[in-house]
């Protein structure tokens, strides 16, 4: 066997402890990877935005001035710098009702996001580990709900629990955890024939450690993707429902919601879906591309 | 060790030890799923093979592809179950442990297995891999587990520093090494290594073959050592079983297996060691199925007669102590 190797993987081997380690592999890994750093400022970028919300909006994103009703942007005549992305149908400052509104839509998206892909992932390893009746139970829930279209499934759901922000992350976290659930079991049923999980049952490892320490981590990869993908959704999603009333109650500002009310004016004063349709494609750009080099990091395959 | 008919130590048993480990009648039948509803048939896999392993012994599985060998050892593992037959572990009814007193049990017989490349999570660290029965079966404090991880690696031979590796960064030999590591860690009485070294290289394959002949040596270790490799079989075993579809055809002592193999189907396997300087006289196999009375060998068996294909041929004592299965053994 190569002794050279191990005695090169000896002389590198680092010192310090682990948490260093993983501390500064990341920051080295993100400082080599231009998709990682572009995606990182970009969703920099829109949550200090969110975070600063208050102090960078121009005005109180509620306000309605009649004079502001369809002002143009800045780019096209009539547009001043006052008023940057110009004035919606009610006479209100775009520009401030979109940063306003990035709490909202961001808030949606991220708790959605990160519910559903949780109780997916988990409830379909442990559908794919388990097998039988327990797959079963889990995999028939998951056709009922996939059955129904997703956003009327979110209805459904809203017209029980009724409206409301929370009510809202509720009804679209229990639509989208299916598709989670869904691609998790396909690849714990690929992991669960794999070697290592054998070795770990010969040892004796109970089944919930092997799901938890094995299987999970092994499916991070598929899941980062569809969550990532399924940010922009989430963000259309709640437009739709604050756009009948069931989300967000008005004034508060979403950006989807603000896409929904451009809709009717679309010929006539365009920059109304603009400014929140380009920060939508941001958010999700970036988190495409954070979640696609998160996806490199956390497999140690990789080339560092 | 890899030339090919080895020199043997006179290794034959002369008084027998109580078994370790001790097989009666395992039988692993899979179903074939009929076209609509019911099975088609059942395949069997294995086929009422009995075997022991005394204490320190290292008896040797070899068979060709598909001969069951690997699923006796799997049903030893309790990773599949048995469709008949019952294995007796230490005196006590393995199959029918279970809960913690086969927690319990379970620490004492640990496998290596095959793949060097898959049997190794590429998520973890060596130092987890190797530590994850540690965990398992005992609650160390992290010193104390640390310094386990690092005996147990140089043990096999691996600087203690690769623990924080992950598996890629190892060749397929250190990663067998790393396997071995975790299958000792438990100091099992019993280690089921499955086909260890047929995805190494040659030479690489002579030092892990060393690794456990020297964990042999140093422990109270017996060994259920599955291959198909016949010259390394004869390295590391005291007896050797050979298997030809799913039955158990010869059990005898390596030295007067390879030097007065019984069975024709043995014959064969050492004829067909390159450079063994021996005529190969069966016939290729045949995509036949084999008939379902009588020795399974018999379609390719250059010997056999009326008997063969009708009856099966249980496993008999012969004159030089070998159990054979063959209804010519005396004559031929």
């Amino acid at each position: 066997m190569a002794d050279s190797t191990l005695s090169q993987i000896a002389a590198t081997a680092p010192t310090e402890s682990v948490h260093n380690v993983a501390r500064n592999q990341f920051l080295k890994a993100l400082r080599r990877s231009p998709k990682g750093l572009a995606g990182l400022l970009l969703i920099g970028m829109i949550l200090i935005g969110a975070a600063a919300a208050p102090a960078l909006a121009p005005y109180d994103p509620a306000q309605q001035v009649l004079g502001w009703r369809f002002l143009p942007p800045v780019w096209a005549t009539g547009g001043g710098w006052d008023h940057i992305l110009g004035g919606d149908n009610l006479g209100r400052d775009i520009f401030s009702r979109i940063v306003v509104g990035a709490r909202t839509s961001l808030a949606v998206a991220i708790i959605v996001v990160a519910l559903a892909a949780t109780i997916g992932s988990l409830l379909g390893a442990v559908a794919g580990y388990a097998g039988g009746i327990v797959d079963n139970l889990i995999m028939r829930l998951v056709d009922f709900l996939l059955a129904f279209p997703f956003l009327l499934l979110a209805l459904m759901i809203m017209a029980i629990l009724g409206p409301g922000f929370w009510t809202m992350v509720l009804a679209l976290s229990i639509a989208l955890w299916v598709n989670y659930a869904r691609v998790v079991r396909g690849e714990a049923l690929r992991i669960e024939q794999m070697e290592f999980v054998e070795a770990a049952r010969s040892i004796g490892v109970p089944g919930w450690r092997i799901v938890l320490g094995h299987v999970l981590p092994n499916v991070i990869p598929s899941v980062l993707v569809l969550a990532t993908l399924e940010v922009a959704l989430v963000i259309i999603a709640e437009a739709a429902l604050s756009f009948l009333g069931l989300g967000v109650q008005p004034p508060t500002p979403s950006w989807g919601k603000m896409i929904s009310e451009g809709r009717d004016f679309l010929y006539d004063a365009p920059w109304m879906v603009l400014g929140p349709g380009l920060v939508i494609l941001m958010t999700s750009v970036g988190i495409n591309l954070f979640g696609d080099f998160l996806r490199d990091f956390v497999d140690p395959r990789a080339e560092r | 060790m890899l030339s090919p008919v080895p020199s043997l130590p006179d290794q034959a048993r002369t008084e027998s030890p109580p078994d370790l480990l001790s097989v009666k009648g395992l039988v692993k039948h899979y179903a074939l799923p009929g076209r609509w509803f019911g099975r088609a048939g059942v395949i069997p896999a294995v086929d009422d093979v009995s075997f022991s392993i005394g204490s320190r012994e290292t008896l040797g599985l070899v068979g060709e592809s598909g001969s069951g060998k690997s699923t006796i050892g799997r049903m030893i593992m309790r990773l599949i179950r048995p469709t008949a037959g019952n294995i007796l572990f230490d005196g006590q009814d393995w199959l029918a442990s279970s809960g913690e007193e086969f927690r319990r049990a379970r620490r004492r017989v640990q496998m290596v297995f095959q793949s060097p490349y898959a049997s190794l999570d590429p998520r973890w660290r060596i130092a987890d891999i190797v530590a994850e029965p540690l965990r398992t079966h005992q609650s160390l404090p992290a010193a104390e587990l640390r310094d386990r991880v690092a005996g147990l690696l140089q043990a096999v031979g691996l600087d203690p520093s690769v623990a924080d590796r992950h598996p890629h960064q190892f060749s397929g030999g250190q990663r067998q090494r790393i396997g071995i590591a975790r299958a000792i860690a438990l100091e099992p009485d019993l280690l089921v290594a499955d086909e260890p070294v047929s995805a190494l290289d040659v030479s690489v394959q002579a030092q892990i073959l060393a690794l456990l002949q020297d964990i042999k040596a140093r422990g109270r270790l017996s060994m259920l050592f599955i291959s198909h490799d016949l010259s390394v079989v004869a390295y590391l075993c005291d007896r050797v079983g050979v298997l030809y579809r799913g039955r158990l055809v010869e059990l005898a002592g390596t030295r007067s297996l390879f030097h007065a193999p019984g069975h024709p189907y043995t014959r064969a396997l050492l004829a067909a060691i390159p450079g063994s300087g021996q005529r190969c006289e069966a016939s290729a196999p045949s995509s036949a199925a084999v008939s379902e009375t009588g020795c399974a060998y018999a379609s390719r068996c250059p010997h056999a007669r009326e008997p063969c294909r009708t009856i099966v041929p249980a496993l008999r004592p012969s004159g030089s102590g070998a159990l054979i299965a063959c209804h010519r053994v005396g004559e031929i």
